[in-house]
């Protein structure tokens, strides 16, 4: 016996077709077009969203709605108001309240289906970035080897382009370069490097947990790093950069870039595609995605989506980091390494004070899902 | 168009029995194999990286060993053409309607079984608290339950609580076109009912009956632990989950300190529900048993078994969140004292260790002093002359 007609399932089609109209506004009900049950409120809505930006392949829409939010949280909610008979499961919401957060999560499968897509269809192997190596020494190789360390945020895009230049790390007696900057920015660097690269919690969770621990973990603490290059090659040969417009010149480049140009919420869009992907693929195929794929488009994006956040520390833990910042300059300090630059840039820069905004980043995941980059 | 090919998809709920009834056919599943009843998985904890695949589940950076697991143990189901198939794992209970579709149609033209086994909530919710907590969790017992009746169910716990414990609904999302008479419910008999009766329901639902089995070396499965034991591991927590990695805490925290030590303490209160809560918990259960009651299931047990115990509000309820220093000292004595057992094994062990591989070094040595003289020997045994070498050599000196 086929199934009653329900409005659930006429909002729906409504949305199937490309149609915009809110949930509480739709009165029409119609047969499933599907055997599948009704896909949740939360997808729903996250269809109504995308519908908005424009229209969308009907083959992506049907992909769209054959997903599920991912991992833990509440999912295939029902509609409020529509013909629900069952006395138990989760309460119907009205799908225009749902929060960004439940929307982007929504949309992560799909986000992260799209890239592993790229994988199956990319027609030759990317040129190894790590293991090449120079035919010859260049000249100017030979006149700054070096090694550049620090937050990975920082480094690998410098890295990248030196490399780019043909100027590769290593060389005889190389110098080590450990690149500091104001602690609180290097902490927010070392999560937005694991969102493009790992598994990490929301910045706010990743912050409590890291003052909890007393710790921003191995990639936010210099002093660290430069024990640990100082135990390989000699206290004489690392130096500390705490101003990156000296490095050029350490370098013996014109410029270098900065860090990727991409928001917080450009960071909050990988993370949430990340862990999806981290189940559907190993570490080194999800970092390529992320890196190489995803951070391009998601560049391109940012001008179109206004108001883009910078990561920071919120400000009630600014004293904590504070605290962390001074016992890591003095550690440098009391350490005797040559410095490049006032090592009270190390103190925290109090420059951003916000974690992402959820409502950006969901307009950067529909301007993802609608193939905008 | 079905096939000789049956399968029983084993789906939760946690903390019925789970955990024995997978070790039980891990430890037998090359003889089962033989009996037609297969159990696909080439390491213990295998359908739960299934579970995670197919559910983009992440959990403490094991998903990374998930890839590709689901697929991989539907391919091998749906290979097998005549015989019974059993999947099983309780996480399987928090799947999506979609998930739940996807796992069914990837079993092909398979005769489909939907298995769950079910506790009353008075048991199941002082169980997930416990789970929580040795899951690295801080949440005092008190916010555990305030999350549970949040109705919005916004939280990690109460949307995971809800998604793995709420029987009709679990039901539903997995007998997507499945005829009532292949769902099989098996309840969790009450306390005090032999020990044995689980496993015998378990035994008739999946149909192990006749069959043999090895029941040596069988773990009992997830013990619980009493109510000091839980808030001193709650309490141990908030000190070494920031420390603590995933893949230590689970072997050290969880299996040594929670599975191995506190849970063998018997005689300490065990945790019950908090008597505020139970006519709630009283009237939801009810609603559930009449949800479930003439949808024609076969039920292994009986659905009367699903409701709060009447004798349960006589019954002493001594909070995790308000015992005494003292009780918890008693079991962090307790924990000191094996953690030191431990230490001592572990440093007999590296003592071992360590003079095997002295004499294993000195062995080598040895032997890589043999090879030269080996070699000349051999070398002169080849010539003439020099096999006459040899023959003097011994004559001097014998």
């Amino acid at each position: 016996m086929p199934a009653a007609p329900t409005r659930g399932w006429g909002w729906a089609a409504h949305l199937r077709e490309g149609g915009t109209t809110p949930w509480t506004s739709w009165s029409e009900p119609a047969a499933p077009f599907t055997t599948a049950h009704l896909p949740g409120a939360e997808l729903l809505e996250l269809l109504r969203r995308l519908n908005e930006t424009g229209p969308s392949e009907p083959h992506r829409v049907d992909a769209l709605l054959r997903t599920s939010p991912p991992g833990r949280g509440r999912r295939d909610l029902p509609l409020v108001g529509d013909t629900e008979t069952r006395t138990y499961g989760p309460l119907p919401v009205d799908p225009a309240t749902l929060s960004p957060r439940e929307l982007l999560r929504a949309a992560s499968v799909r986000l992260a289906e799209d890239l592993l897509a790229t994988v199956e269809t990319e027609p030759a192997p990317r040129r190894r970035r790590w293991s090449r190596r120079p035919r010859k020494t260049e000249p100017d190789q030979q006149r700054y080897p070096y090694r550049l360390v620090g937050s990975p945020w920082l480094t690998l895009p410098i890295r990248e382009e030196l490399e780019r230049q043909g100027r590769l790390p290593g060389g005889d007696d190389y110098t080590v370069y450990v690149l500091g900057g104001p602690l609180d920015e290097v902490a927010a660097g070392a999560w937005k490097f694991r969102t493009f690269t790992n598994r990490v919690n929301p910045w706010h969770i990743w912050m409590r947990d890291a003052q909890w621990r007393g710790w921003f973990g191995p990639r936010a603490d210099l002093p660290r790093i430069a024990r640990w290059w100082a135990d390989g090659v000699g206290k004489d040969r690392v130096e500390i950069v705490t101003d990156p417009a000296l490095l050029p010149g350490l370098l013996g480049v014109d410029s270098l870039p900065g860090p990727w140009p991409v928001s917080a919420e450009a960071n909050e869009v990988a993370r949430v595609i990340g862990q999806v992907l981290s189940v559907r693929t190993d570490l080194e195929t999800q970092r390529k995605l992320l890196l190489d794929q995803l951070r391009p488009r998601l560049e391109k994006l940012e001008p179109l989506v206004p108001d883009a956040r910078d990561v920071g520390v919120p400000v009630e833990s600014l004293d904590w980091v504070e605290t962390q910042a001074r016992a890591q300059r003095d550690a440098l300090v009391e350490a005797g390494y040559a410095l490049h630059g006032d090592p009270d840039r190390l103190l925290p820069s109090g420059a951003a004070t916000q974690g992402p905004d959820e409502r950006r980043a969901l307009a950067l995941a529909l301007s993802l899902l609608a193939g905008r980059s | 168009m079905e096939t000789g090919r049956r399968v029983l998809l084993h789906v939760g709920t946690p903390k019925t029995g789970t955990s024995y009834l997978q070790d039980v056919l891990f430890h037998n599943r090359e003889s089962l194999a033989g009996q037609g009843v297969h159990y696909f998985a080439d390491r213990f904890d295998a359908h739960f990286l299934a579970a995670l695949d197919l559910m983009d589940l992440p959990w403490g950076g094991i998903e990374e060993e998930a890839t590709g697991a689901w697929d991989a143990l539907t391919e091998k189901v749906r290979a097998v053409e005549n015989g019974t198939v059993i999947i099983s794992h309780e996480i399987l209970a928090s799947a999506s309607w979609q998930q739940a579709k996807h796992a069914l149609d990837s079993l092909g033209d398979s005769e489909i079984h939907i298995m769950l086994s079910a506790r009353d909530l008075a048991r199941q919710i002082p169980a997930e608290w416990q789970e929580n907590v040795k899951h690295r969790s801080v949440v005092t017992y008190a916010d555990f339950l305030d999350e549970i009746r949040d109705p919005a169910r916004e939280g990690r716990i109460g949307s995971w609580f809800w998604g793995v414990q709420e029987l009709p609904d679990i039901l539903d999302r997995w007998t997507q076109g499945i005829a009532p008479e292949r769902v099989h419910l098996i309840t969790v008999p009450p306390p005090g009912s032999p020990s044995t009766l689980l496993w015998e329901r378990f035994s008739t639902a999946f149909g192990l009956d006749d069959l043999t089995i090895d029941f040596e070396g069988i773990d009992r499965g997830n013990p619980s632990l009493g109510v000091p034991e839980a808030a001193l591991l709650r309490e141990i927590n908030l000190a070494v989950v920031p420390v603590l990695e995933p893949a230590d805490y689970r072997p050290f925290v969880r299996e040594f300190l929670a599975h191995r030590t506190l849970a063998k303490r018997r005689d300490s209160a065990r945790l019950a529900l908090s008597p505020s809560i139970l006519p709630w918990v009283e009237s939801l259960s009810e609603s559930w048993v009449k949800a479930l009651s003439g949808r024609g299931y076969d039920v292994v047990g009986g659905l009367e078994e699903l409701l709060v115990p009447e004798d349960l509000a006589d019954k002493p309820f001594i909070d995790p969140d308000t015992i005494s220093s003292r009780e918890i000292l008693d079991a962090g004595v307790a924990s000191i004292d094996a953690l030191l057992q431990e230490a001592i094994r572990l440093r007999k062990s590296e003592a071992r260790l360590e003079d095997e591989v002295g004499e294993l070094r000195a062995e080598l040595e040895h032997t890589r002093s043999l090879v030269p003289k080996q070699r000349a020997r051999e070398g002169l045994e080849r010539r003439w002359w020099g096999r006459a070498v040899l023959k003097v050599y011994r004559l001097i000196r014998r």
